[in-house]
């Protein structure tokens, strides 16, 4: 039996100690992969916790069809996807309350501002325009894209995380680059 | 700015992505999410917003098939098709008597 399978079995039968050292071992990846979908420590801590606590729920279901880190990922990218709908639903309710002449408090927490530790602040504006791009792109692509170049994954990884075949990434990450950059030149262009 | 600047700051933005810094998770991230659990063990219930959703769209379908129901029989044959209209049009004359004085009735 591999190390793995002896963290998940132990797991799977709500082991603490085994809990811990999950959360010791992935925490770091898991918090950058959620700071690549939401950059802001804050919200991304939040999900991180959210990540961990989902993880500890449903163990009870993980049948080692993909790695365990393959499948925390998963959780992670679809809980920061969750975030970020949740995040537009609100910035929308708030365009039309504003629209109608009503104050909405909760628009002022949901400005689109980068907050990450990894970007030097003279790249922080340059860093917002990127994330209002790529908040543009259709959510398979952007999260290729994210995992490709933010995280590092091969496009083996990202197939399994997002349950497509490797073609099927390459034509995500190749459409979303060039969408990206027609989407970054226009609004160059116009400023 | 010309053609080859704005594609120069274009490739420079996009290669922010394979920079963004590492960044260190919490070091009592495990104690946090333990208070997490307990917390949401010991919160009273709450609604779930999914059956929330279906109550107030469910009750939004009512109401339009309730004002539906109620134009059309403030108006009989607004939803009818053609020869039902006609149908129900005749119908309704049957019964206005003024209506009925005209001119091969004479």
């Amino acid at each position: 039996m591999t190390d793995e399978q002896q963290l998940v079995t132990a797991l799977q039968q709500g082991d603490e100690a085994a809990f811990r050292a999950l959360v010791e071992r992935h925490s770091d990846r898991v918090l950058n992969s959620c700071m690549s979908f939401v950059p802001d420590l804050h919200e991304a801590q939040d999900l991180t916790q959210e990540v961990f606590v989902e993880v500890f729920r449903s163990i009870g279901r993980f049948r080692f069809d993909a790695s365990l880190s393959t499948w925390i990922y998963r959780i992670a990218c679809n809980k920061a996807l969750e975030h970020l709908r949740k995040r537009n639903r609100l910035k929308r309710r708030a365009f039309f309350k504003r629209l109608i002449g009503l104050d909405d408090p909760a628009s002022l927490q949901i400005a689109d501002q980068v907050n990450h530790p990894g970007i030097a602040l003279e790249d922080k504006e340059r860093a917002e325009l990127l994330y209002r791009h790529l908040d543009g792109l259709p959510e398979q692509q952007r999260n290729a894209l994210l995992l490709h170049k933010v995280e590092g994954l091969s496009h083996l990884e990202i197939s399994d995380v997002l349950q497509v075949s490797i073609p099927a990434v390459e034509g995500l990450i190749h459409r979303a680059k060039k969408k990206l950059r027609a989407s970054l030149s226009g609004q160059i262009d116009r400023s | 700015m010309d053609k080859q600047n704005i594609e120069k700051e274009v490739t420079d933005i996009m290669n922010m992505l394979d920079r963004f810094g590492r960044v260190e998770a919490d070091p009592w991230l495990y104690e946090r999410i333990m208070a997490r659990m307990q917390a949401e063990k010991n919160a009273p219930p709450v609604a779930n917003p999914r059956v929330e959703n279906w109550v107030w769209g469910t009750l939004c379908v009512l109401f339009v098939f309730n004002i539906a129901g109620f134009w059309h029989l403030q108006a009989p044959g607004l939803f009818a098709s053609p020869a039902e209209a006609l149908v129900q049009q005749y119908v309704h004359e049957m019964d206005q008597p003024d209506l009925l004085q005209m001119p091969f009735s004479r």
